[in-house]
């Protein structure tokens, strides 16, 4: 026995050898086959396995380009997963035409004035959703004369005005009234007389 | 096409011509760490049987297991893992089952001295290492299979490898003291 020093470096090298050597003992003896004897039994579904790993990577790359495209990726997708406006009916452009907004065929029409009419038509959608379904949508009235427009401003500014002027042109009417059947009675004497010279002579 | 393998004292049917399957993988993952697994588990055992059942075991979790063994950054570090866990299992229910699972050594049969000395030192020392703490004994086991370093060590015990240094010293230390001890009168 060494009493002197104790060589534990040495003794747990040989402990190492020793697990070596029967684990070389273990493999010739066929331990890995032994092993891999059940493997068949626990053969997986490949389709399952598919499905899994293809919707692993799906979530991963969704993940992937949240976390890369940031705020704006998360707007788009929040767009893209709002639910679309109902398409406009034969009642929302009715309405959309009451209210005066134009009617522009899509295919002409640019993008700013696709999104106006696209708005006309919700609103239009909105309003007759408040009315109800079975409220008429009355027709534009016909537009004014500049004449007609004049009087109203001028009304809507100075009542007393109109008046006035109303009075003043009924005034005017009456007399031009009078001076054409002057007219008219100084013309018919007149052809009168030159027909009765006519006679004379 | 069923091909009959010859092993010594085993005759095994596998189908050579059918499509690769993951579970095929897995087992050529398994024979490709044969060693380390039965070197693991026969670290912690001390027991040539148990460590076989304890080896079968791990093969069957590592199927269990074959997506994260697939996806396992380092793979024999992840092996030996699964093949510590499984002999430590195995050796708990050794332990309820008997007194001592540690494997008597066979002694020669010669009268050389040295040689019979030689392995009652040894048997000795595999009894120490039994009586270390756990997590010291856990470090010794891994480290005498000899297909492990320090780095790997660390990631089968969730460990920084200067830890496992640390502990492989302390527990050198203790063993030495411990033989020491058993040497005096």
């Amino acid at each position: 026995m060494r009493t002197d020093e104790v060589k534990i470096d040495e003794l747990l090298a040989r402990d190492a050898g020793e697990i070596a050597a029967e684990t070389q003992r273990a493999i010739e003896s066929g331990i890995a086959q032994r092993m891999t004897i059940a493997a068949p039994q626990q053969r997986p579904n490949a389709m399952w396995q598919f499905a899994a790993v293809a919707a692993a990577l799906v979530l991963i790359a969704g993940v992937v380009a949240l976390h890369v495209t940031g705020r704006k990726g998360r707007q788009t997708i929040a767009v893209v997963w709002r639910q679309a406006p109902a398409p406009a009916t034969a009642s929302d452009q009715r309405s959309s035409i009451a209210q005066g907004h134009a009617v522009v065929p899509a295919e002409h029409a640019d993008a700013k004035v696709r999104a106006v009419v696209a708005h006309a038509r919700r609103r239009a959608g909105q309003v007759a959703q408040r009315r109800g379904p079975e409220m008429p949508v009355f027709p534009a009235p016909a537009p004014l004369t500049a004449e007609e427009k004049t009087l109203t401003l001028l009304a809507r500014a100075d009542p007393a005005r109109l008046d006035e002027l109303y009075r003043q042109q009924q005034l005017m009417k009456a007399e031009y009234e009078q001076r054409d059947e002057e007219f008219a009675r100084q013309l018919h004497a007149q052809r009168s007389g030159d027909q009765g010279k006519g006679d004379l002579q | 096409m069923l091909d009959v393998l010859e092993s010594p004292g085993i005759a095994i049917k596998t189908e050579s011509a059918a499509p690769k399957q993951p579970s095929d993988a897995v087992a050529d993952s398994a024979r490709k760490h044969t060693g380390l697994i039965f070197a693991v588990c026969y670290s912690v055992l001390r027991h040539r049987e148990d460590a076989e059942d304890a080896a079968q075991e791990c093969f069957l979790r590592l199927m269990r297991y074959r997506y994260r063994l697939a996806f396992a950054l380092d793979q024999r570090a992840f092996v030996a893992r699964v093949a510590q866990r499984c002999a430590i299992d195995r050796l708990n229910s050794a332990r309820a089952k008997r007194e001592d699972p540690i494997e008597e050594l066979e002694l020669p049969h010669h009268s050389d001295a040295a040689a019979v000395e030689d392995r009652l030192e040894l048997r000795a020392l595999r009894q120490m290492i039994a009586t270390l703490p756990e997590e010291l004994r856990r470090v010794i086991e891994l480290l005498q299979t000899g297909e492990l370093d320090s780095k790997q060590i660390g990631k089968v015990l969730g460990i920084p490898a200067a830890t496992v240094r640390s502990r492989t010293a302390r527990a050198k230390q203790l063993l030495r003291e411990k033989l020491e001890a058993r040497r005096k009168p």
